[in-house]
C-alpha cells in the first residue's frame, strides 16, 4: 500500500450465476494486484440454528438436509450422528455401510461438479463437458439408490430409510470402475495440460503453518500438506473398518487443492466398492426415542471439509441448542489470505479452489484517498463509459 | 486391512499434562469418547490453555469452532472453544468450556493467538452479544445492516417465531 491514491475497492458479489452461497468480497486492488480482501456473508442466512430449537428431530433432519444442497448427505449424517449420540442409540451395521456408500457417492458428485465448474472458470470447456457427462453416472446411481437425484433423504435418525437391492449392487460394480478409469484420465489431463496448469500452478499459495493458524479444513487444508481428515482421526460409521488413504499434496497452491479432490474421487470409488463387498446383513434402522436428555457431537468429513452438528437436549422433545459449523465458513479466513499478492484475474480460480462459488462483479467502490469517501458507481455506468464500441 | 489402531494412553497423557500444568484453572475433565474430552475451566483462563496447545503443537493443531450455549435458567453463557490435535498417536478433540455471567458477557479475544478465530468471534458477538475485547473488527457478519441494535437472536429470551395472524 505504497500509493494510496491508486488503491481501488472492487466489489465482487453477492449475486452470482454459477453455484450456491452468495458471498461478497471487497477486493482492495492496486493496479492488477490484490492487496486486501474484506468478506461479507449472510445473504442466505435463514436462521436454521434458531429454527432447530422449535422442531422435533423427525422434522429437523429435513431442515438439516437443506443447509447445503450439494453436500446434503453430510448434513443429515452429521445430524443423525449427533442425535444418536445424545439419545444413546446404536445404528445397525448394515445401515452404517449404506451410509458410507451414499456419503461417498455424494462426495464424488460434489467433487466432479466442482472440477467441472473449475474447468469452465479457466475456459477449458471440453473438460467441463466431459466431467459433467461422467457425473451423470453417479447421479443415476444415487437416483436408483434413494429415489432422488440430489437431495437424497436416505439417512434418517436411527439408520437409513431404504435398503439396497442386489441388482443395484451389480449395477454399481459395473459402472463405478468405468468412472474410475475416466477420472484417472482426467487426472492425467489436469497434471499435463497447459490450459489447466498455467492457471493453477503457483496460484493462491498458502503455507501449512498459516493454514493451521487460520483453521482451514477439508481439501483446502490437505492441499497445504495438512493431513487432517475426520474419517481418519475421528472415524464415524464404518470408516474404522474400511481401508483408505488420505490424499495430501504439499504444493499448497490451487492446483494441489484440485488434485486432492481428484484423488478423493478415486479413493471414494474404492471405498464404495469395498463397502459393497463387505455389506453385512441385518436390519437397516432402529426406532429412536422422541424425548431424551444428553449431548451429541456429530462430526463428518463433507466434500468441502469438516461439518459438525452439536446438539444439547434437556429432556424435552426439542433441542435446547443446536449448533452447525459448515466447512466453507471455516475456510473464509484462509481464502482471504490466499488472494493477497495475486492478480485479480486469478481470483475466480483461487475462490473456486476452496469450492464455494464465484460471483459476478456488480459495482465498484472508488476510494478517494484525500477525503476517504467512498462513491458507489453502478456497473452499467462503467460499461457505458469505458466499453465504448 | 488397515485397522485404525488407537493408543488411548497418549490422549490421556496429554490431558493429564494439561490438567497438571493448569492446576488452578481446570475445574473438571470429562471423557465423552476416547477421542473427545470436555474440559471445564475457570472464567477468563481460555487464553492460557489455547496458547499452551498451539505452542505445543504448532504444526498439528487447529481451532475447530467457538460455540455459545445460553443457560438462561442458571443466568450464564457457556462458551466452548473446540480444538483439534492430530500429532503422531494423539488424536484428540478438546472442548474447553467456561461460564460467563449473562448480564456482563465480556471475554478476551483469542485472535492474536489463533487468527482464524476472527469470524467465530464475530458470529458469537452478533448472535449472543458476547463482547470479545480487543477484537480487530467486531462488526456484524451474518445479520443484515437493518437488524435492530441490542437484539441477539440466538439468546433464549428472544423469540423470532412469527405469530400467525388471526383470520377471524
Amino acid at each position: 500500500m505504497k500509493n494510496m491514491s491508486s488503491l481501488i475497492s472492487l466489489v465482487v458479489g453477492p449475486q452470482h450465476p454459477a453455484l450456491h452461497e452468495p458471498e461478497r468480497f471487497v477486493f482492495k486492488i492496486e493496479g492488477e494486484t490484490i492487496v486486501d480482501v474484506e468478506p461479507r456473508l449472510g445473504y442466505v442466512h435463514r436462521g436454521i440454528e434458531k429454527l432447530m430449537e422449535t422442531k422435533e428431530h423427525t422434522e429437523a433432519i429435513y431442515l438439516a438436509e437443506r443447509v447445503c444442497g450439494i453436500c446434503n448427505v453430510a448434513h443429515t449424517l452429521s445430524f443423525g450422528e449427533a442425535i444418536e449420540e445424545a439419545a444413546g442409540i446404536e445404528v445397525p451395521s448394515r445401515a452404517k455401510y449404506l451410509r458410507v456408500i451414499i456419503h461417498e457417492l455424494n462426495r464424488i458428485h460434489s467433487h466432479l461438479l466442482l472440477l467441472g465448474v473449475a474447468a469452465e472458470l479457466m475456459g477449458f470447456e471440453t473438460l467441463f463437458m466431459l466431467i459433467w457427462r461422467d457425473r451423470e453416472i453417479v447421479m443415476k446411481l444415487v437416483e436408483d439408490l434413494t429415489g432422488n437425484r440430489v437431495i437424497s433423504s436416505l439417512v434418517i435418525v436411527g439408520g437409513v430409510s431404504r435398503d439396497i437391492s442386489l441388482e443395484l449392487i451389480h449395477k454399481m460394480k459395473k459402472h463405478l470402475p468405468k468412472l474410475y478409469e475416466r477420472v484417472k484420465q482426467y487426472k492425467k489431463m489436469m497434471e499435463e495440460d497447459p490450459t489447466f496448469t498455467a492457471r493453477t500452478v503457483n496460484v493462491g499459495y498458502l503455507s501449512k503453518s498459516k493454514m493451521l493458524e487460520l483453521g482451514g479444513v477439508g481439501p483446502t487444508a490437505r492441499g497445504s500438506s495438512v493431513k487432517m481428515d475426520v474419517r481418519d482421526f475421528d472415524p464415524y460409521e464404518a470408516y474404522d473398518e474400511i481401508p483408505f488413504n488420505v490424499a495430501v499434496y504439499d504444493e499448497g497452491d490451487s492446483w494441489a487443492r484440485f488434485m486432492v479432490r481428484v484423488d478423493e474421487v478415486l479413493e471414494a470409488i474404492n471405498i464404495i466398492l469395498y463397502a459393497l463387498d463387505h455389506l453385512p446383513q441385518g436390519p437397516i434402522r432402529v426406532i429412536p426415542p422422541r424425548a431424551f436428555e444428553g449431548e451429541g457431537f456429530g462430526r463428518v468429513e463433507a466434500p468441502r471439509g469438516e461439518v459438525f452438528h452439536h446438539t444439547i437436549w434437556r429432556g424435552e422433545s426439542k433441542p435446547w441448542r443446536h449448533r452447525i459449523r459448515t466447512p466453507t465458513y471455516a475456510n473464509i479466513p484462509a481464502v482471504c489470505e490466499m488472494f493477497k499478492g495475486y492478480h485479480l484475474a486469478d481470483a475466480p480460480v483461487i475462490l473456486g479452489s476452496i469450492d464455494p462459488c464465484f460471483s459476478c462483479t456488480d459495482r465498484l467502490y472508488v476510494v478517494d484517498a484525500k477525503t476517504g469517501k467512498e462513491k458507489v458507481i453502478p456497473y452499467w455506468y462503467i460499461r457505458k463509459k469505458y466499453w465504448k464500441r | 486391512m488397515a485397522q485404525k489402531s488407537l493408543s488411548i494412553s497418549d490422549n490421556e497423557k496429554l490431558v493429564d499434562e494439561l490438567a497438571s500444568t493448569f492446576k488452578d484453572k481446570v475445574l473438571s475433565v470429562d471423557w465423552t469418547t476416547p477421542r473427545r474430552v470436555y474440559i471445564k475451566i475457570v472464567t477468563h483462563a481460555h487464553r492460557d490453555l489455547i496458547k499452551w496447545i498451539r505452542e505445543k503443537f504448532p504444526n498439528s493443531s487447529y481451532l475447530v469452532s467457538i460455540d455459545t450455549i445460553d443457560f438462561i435458567d442458571k443466568g450464564e453463557f457457556e462458551i466452548r472453544y473446540k480444538m483439534q490435535v492430530v500429532h503422531n498417536n494423539i488424536k484428540l478433540t478438546l472442548t474447553i468450556a467456561m461460564n460467563v455471567a449473562r448480564d456482563y458477557p465480556r471475554v478476551k479475544t483469542i485472535t492474536d493467538i489463533v487468527p482464524g478465530a476472527v469470524l467465530y468471534e464475530r458470529e458469537n458477538y452478533e448472535m449472543f452479544g458476547i463482547i470479545f475485547e480487543e477484537h480487530p473488527n467486531l462488526a456484524k457478519f451474518f445479520l443484515p445492516e437493518t437488524w435492530p441494535e441490542g437484539i441477539y437472536p440466538l439468546r433464549k429470551d428472544v423469540s423470532v417465531i412469527r405469530k400467525k395472524p388471526k383470520v377471524w
